[in-house]
C-alpha cells in the first residue's frame, strides 16, 4: 500500500515583534476510506501550545497558541499518510430527484455559501458550457474543459479574490477552478464540496504546494472527486486534507496576532517523499495555491 | 384610579405647569437610561423617551404567556443542540434542511461538544403583540437580547415619579433580574474564575444597558482588549496579572466574538475566545451557537420544533411567515403588497424592513427586486393591526400607539420568566414600528400581584 510522509511548513513573519499569537490550521489528512493517517504532528517555533479539535466537517483542526513577544512563526506540520486504491471508478451516472434530495444531509452542498454566492454569472457560464440541470455527463465534461474556459495564472488572484472576479477575469489558481466549479455543480442541482490536499509527486521526494479541487455527491451516497485544474477526475493521485463549503471552511491557516500591522503573505513549503513505491504512475505536479 | 398624569385639557393648566413629561424626560437625562440613535453615521446617545402609562397584564393572561415563553425557549435550546448534534429534526424532515444549512446564522464554527451541552440559551427576548387580544410572538432573540435595563428603569422611573399609583397597583416586582442572571451565569460558568460581562463599547446602543447589568451582576464590565484567550481558557489582563475568567456574558453578535474563527475582519472580538468555550473551559452566554435558531427564515419552523421535542402543543400563536423562495407564494404576495410587511432574514432594530401600506414606490421597487432576485434574504408577513395603548402626546393629551413586549426568559438552574418585560412604544400615532432605533420609546409593564 503506497505510504507518503508529508511535511508542510508555514513560515509567518511579521513586520515587528508581536506580543502573541493564535493560529488554527488544518494541515493533516483526513482519515477515510481511502486515506489512513499513520501519524501526524507539529512543531511550531518559537514554543507554543497546542490542542486539536475536530471541526463540523469532521476535519481535525490545530489550535496553536504563542504566548511570548516573536516576529516570526514557523509552523511545520508532519504526517505520514497510507492511500488506498479508489473504491470505484470516479463517474457521475445519476442525476439526484428533489424529493431523494429534500432531506439527506448532502443537501447542505447545495446551498450557496460564503465563497460560493448564486450569481448570475453562473448561470451564464453553465449556458456557455453546455450544461444541463443534473445531467451528469455534461458536468463531468465541463470538469475536463474548464481550462477552456478559465486561464490558469499562478498568482493571478489572491486568497480573497471573490467568485465574481473570477468569472469576470476569466483567470484563477486552483482555489478559483474548485469555487467555479462549485458553482457550477450546484446551480446545476449537484451537491458539491470544497476539498483542500495535495496532488502526489512523480519523483520518490518532491517539492508539492497545496491543491484544492472539488466533490460532487451523487444519489447512490459515494462523493465523486473532480479536479478542474488540471481537467481530470480524482482516482488514486490526491491526498485530501479538509472538506468544507468553500475555502473559508477549509483554510489551512488562519490566524491573528496581538498588533495589527499588515502581516506578509505568508511563505509556504510542501515536501511529500514517498515511502513504499507508488502503485501507478500520478498525475502531473500540483498546481500552485496561495 | 385617577392617574395624576391624565391631564385632559393641558392647556386648562395655565402656563405655570411644566411641559408634558418634563419631569420623564429630566430624570431619564439624570439617570442616564440612554440608547443610542445613529445620526449621520455617528452614534448619539440620548434618554430613551418614557411614556408613564403603564402596560398592565392580569394574573391569569400572565401565567398562560408565562407557560408559552417557557415552552418556546426549551423548544428552541433543544433545536440549537440537535443542529449541532445529529440533526434529527432535518433527517425527520419536519423542518425543511435547506432552511438551515442555507441560514448565514448557523455559525459551524461554534460546533462541537459544547454546543452538545443544555444551556445554550441563557436568556432569551420574546417579542410579542397583541392582535385583537390575542399575544402573538413576531420574533425570538437569542443572539443579543438587549433591553432588559430599559425595563428596570422603566418601574424605578414609576417608583420615583409616580409612586403612589405604583404603589396601589403593586405590580410583581422585577428587580431580583440581575441576580437571576448572574445565578445562571455562575451555574454555567467553568472552575472559580470571575464572571465578566464584555460589551463592544461605549458606541453600541445599549452600551447603559451593559453598564447597568455589570453593576447589578456585581461583574466587571470588560472590553475585548482586556481579555485573552486560547483553548486552555479566558483571562482578565489587569497590568502584568491576569485573573481567570470562568463566564463571559457578552454583548456581541456571536460572528463578532473571535476573529479566528469567526469574521476575521472583526477587531472587536477576543482571539481564541471561542476555542476556550469549545474546550469547555469557559462559558459564554448565549453561546455562539444560537444565532441559528433567532434567524427570521426559521422562525416559521418553531411550532414545529415545539411539537417535535417537546411533543406539545404550541402555547403562543405567531403570524404565518411567507416563504418567498416559493414562486405561487412569491407571486401572491407581491399581488397583496399593500397587506404584507417585508424584512430582512438577517437584520434586526427594524433595519430594512418595508410596510406594504405605507411603502414609497423606492421601497415597492426594491423589495420586488430583491424578492425575485435573491428570494432566500427576505420573508414576508401579512400586516397585522397590532393593539395599542394610550400614550401621551407632545402637548400632554392621550394618544393610542401601537406598542409591543419583549419578555425575557433567563435559563438558570430553574428557567425563569421575569414578570413584566420592555413595552416598547412607537414613536407616533401612526407609526408602525416600535424599535428604540427607529425612535421609539419605552413603557413599563405591570403585572398584576
Amino acid at each position: 500500500m503506497p505510504a507518503y510522509a508529508i511535511v508542510h511548513t508555514t513560515l509567518q513573519r511579521y513586520r515587528e515583534a508581536i506580543h502573541r499569537s493564535r493560529n488554527e490550521v488544518r494541515l493533516h489528512p483526513v482519515e477515510s476510506l481511502t486515506q489512513r493517517l499513520v501519524s501526524a504532528s507539529v512543531d511550531v517555533d518559537p514554543t507554543a501550545e497546542v490542542a486539536t479539535s475536530i471541526d463540523y466537517f469532521n476535519n481535525t483542526v490545530w489550535s496553536i497558541v504563542v504566548e511570548s513577544p516573536h516576529r516570526e512563526l514557523v509552523v511545520t506540520a508532519n504526517s505520514e499518510v497510507e492511500v488506498m486504491p479508489p473504491l470505484f471508478e470516479p463517474v457521475l451516472e445519476h442525476g439526484w430527484d428533489d424529493d431523494a434530495l429534500a432531506f439527506n444531509p448532502t443537501i447542505e452542498f447545495t446551498t450557496p455559501s460564503p465563497r460560493v454566492p448564486r450569481l448570475r454569472a453562473v448561470d451564464q457560464l453553465l449556458e456557455e458550457c453546455g450544461v444541463g440541470y443534473r445531467d451528469a455527463e455534461s458536468l463531468m465534461r465541463v470538469n475536463e474543459t474548464l481550462r477552456d474556459r478559465l486561464a490558469y495564472v499562478p498568482g493571478a488572484t489572491s486568497v480573497g479574490t471573490g467568485l465574481l472576479e473570477v468569472l469576470e477575469r476569466r483567470v484563477g489558481v486552483c482555489q478559483d477552478f474548485a469555487h467555479v466549479m462549485l458553482a457550477l455543480a450546484r446551480q446545476a442541482g449537484w451537491p458539491a464540496r470544497y476539498v483542500s490536499g495535495y496532488v502526489l509527486p512523480s519523483s520518490s521526494e518532491a517539492v508539492a504546494e497545496s491543491h484544492a479541487w472539488v466533490e460532487v455527491a451523487t444519489p447512490d451516497g459515494r462523493w465523486i472527486g473532480l479536479d478542474p485544474t488540471h481537467g481530470t477526475a480524482v482516482r488514486d493521485g490526491h491526498i485530501r486534507v479538509a472538506v468544507g463549503r468553500d475555502y473559508d471552511d477549509v483554510a489551512p491557516v488562519r490566524g491573528i496576532f496581538a498588533g495589527q500591522l499588515p502581516g506578509e503573505p505568508p511563505e509556504v513549503s510542501v515536501v511529500i517523499r514517498a515511502l513504499s513505491a507508488a502503485s501507478s504512475s500520478p498525475p502531473n505536479y500540483a498546481m500552485a495555491d496561495q | 384610579m385617577a392617574l395624576t398624569y391624565r391631564v385632559e385639557n393641558p392647556a386648562a393648566l395655565g402656563p405655570a405647569t411644566a411641559p408634558p413629561l418634563a419631569a420623564e424626560r429630566r430624570w431619564f437625562d439624570e439617570q442616564g437610561v440612554n440608547f443610542g440613535i445613529v445620526v449621520g453615521g455617528d452614534v448619539v446617545q440620548r434618554p430613551i423617551p418614557f411614556d408613564p402609562i403603564p402596560r398592565k397584564i392580569p394574573k391569569q393572561e400572565w401565567a398562560a404567556l408565562e407557560r408559552g415563553l417557557l415552552q418556546r425557549v426549551l423548544a428552541l435550546d433543544s433545536f440549537v443542540r440537535d443542529i449541532f448534534d445529529g440533526q434529527r429534526i432535518l433527517r425527520a424532515g419536519r423542518i425543511p434542511a435547506a432552511a438551515v444549512y442555507g441560514s448565514p446564522a448557523f455559525l459551524r464554527y461554534a460546533s462541537g461538544p459544547t454546543a452538545r451541552t443544555p444551556g445554550q440559551v441563557c436568556v432569551a427576548g420574546i417579542d410579542l403583540v397583541r392582535v385583537d387580544g390575542t399575544w402573538m410572538v413576531l420574533e425570538d432573540n437569542l443572539r443579543v437580547p438587549s433591553g432588559v435595563a430599559y425595563a428596570l428603569a422603566a418601574r424605578r422611573a414609576m417608583l420615583e415619579l409616580h409612586r403612589d399609583e405604583t404603589v396601589e397597583y403593586g405590580p410583581r416586582s422585577v428587580s431580583e433580574y440581575p441576580w437571576r442572571l448572574r445565578a445562571a451565569l455562575d451555574h454555567r460558568a467553568q472552575g472559580d474564575g470571575l464572571v465578566v460581562v464584555l460589551s463592544p463599547g461605549p458606541y453600541n446602543a445599549a452600551y447603559y444597558e451593559h453598564r447597568e447589568l455589570a453593576r447589578g451582576m456585581g461583574c466587571r464590565l470588560v472590553r475585548s482588549y482586556e481579555l485573552i484567550a486560547s483553548h486552555r481558557g479566558c483571562w482578565l489582563q489587569e497590568g502584568s496579572r491576569r485573573h481567570p475568567v470562568s463566564a463571559v456574558y457578552h454583548r456581541y453578535s456571536p460572528e463578532y466574538l473571535d476573529p479566528v474563527g469567526g469574521a476575521p475582519e472583526s477587531l472587536i472580538g477576543v482571539p481564541a475566545l471561542l476555542g476556550a468555550w469549545r474546550s469547555g473551559n469557559l462559558a459564554l452566554a448565549n453561546a455562539p451557537s444560537c444565532g441559528v435558531a433567532d434567524d427570521k427564515s426559521l422562525f416559521p419552523y418553531v411550532p414545529s420544533m415545539i411539537r417535535y421535542y417537546l411533543g406539545e402543543t404550541p402555547i403562543l400563536q405567531q403570524p404565518p411567515t411567507i416563504d418567498l423562495t416559493d414562486a405561487a407564494q412569491r407571486a401572491h404576495v407581491l399581488d397583496a403588497f399593500d397587506s404584507h410587511v417585508f424584512k430582512p432574514v438577517d437584520g434586526s432594530g427594524g433595519k430594512g424592513i418595508v410596510f406594504g401600506p405605507q411603502a414609497a414606490d423606492a421601497d415597492r421597487e426594491h423589495v420586488r427586486t430583491t424578492a425575485l432576485t435573491r428570494p432566500a434574504t427576505l420573508v414576508a408577513q401579512p400586516v397585522l393591526e397590532i393593539d395599542r395603548l394610550p400614550c401621551i402626546a407632545a402637548d400632554g393629551s392621550i394618544e393610542e400607539r401601537r406598542c409591543d413586549l419583549r419578555p425575557f426568559v433567563v435559563m438558570g438552574d430553574q428557567p425563569w420568566v421575569l414578570p413584566g418585560g420592555l413595552t416598547r412604544v412607537a414613536p407616533q400615532r401612526d407609526s408602525l414600528l416600535v424599535n428604540s432605533s427607529a425612535g421609539g420609546g419605552i413603557k413599563d409593564t405591570w403585572i398584576e400581584a
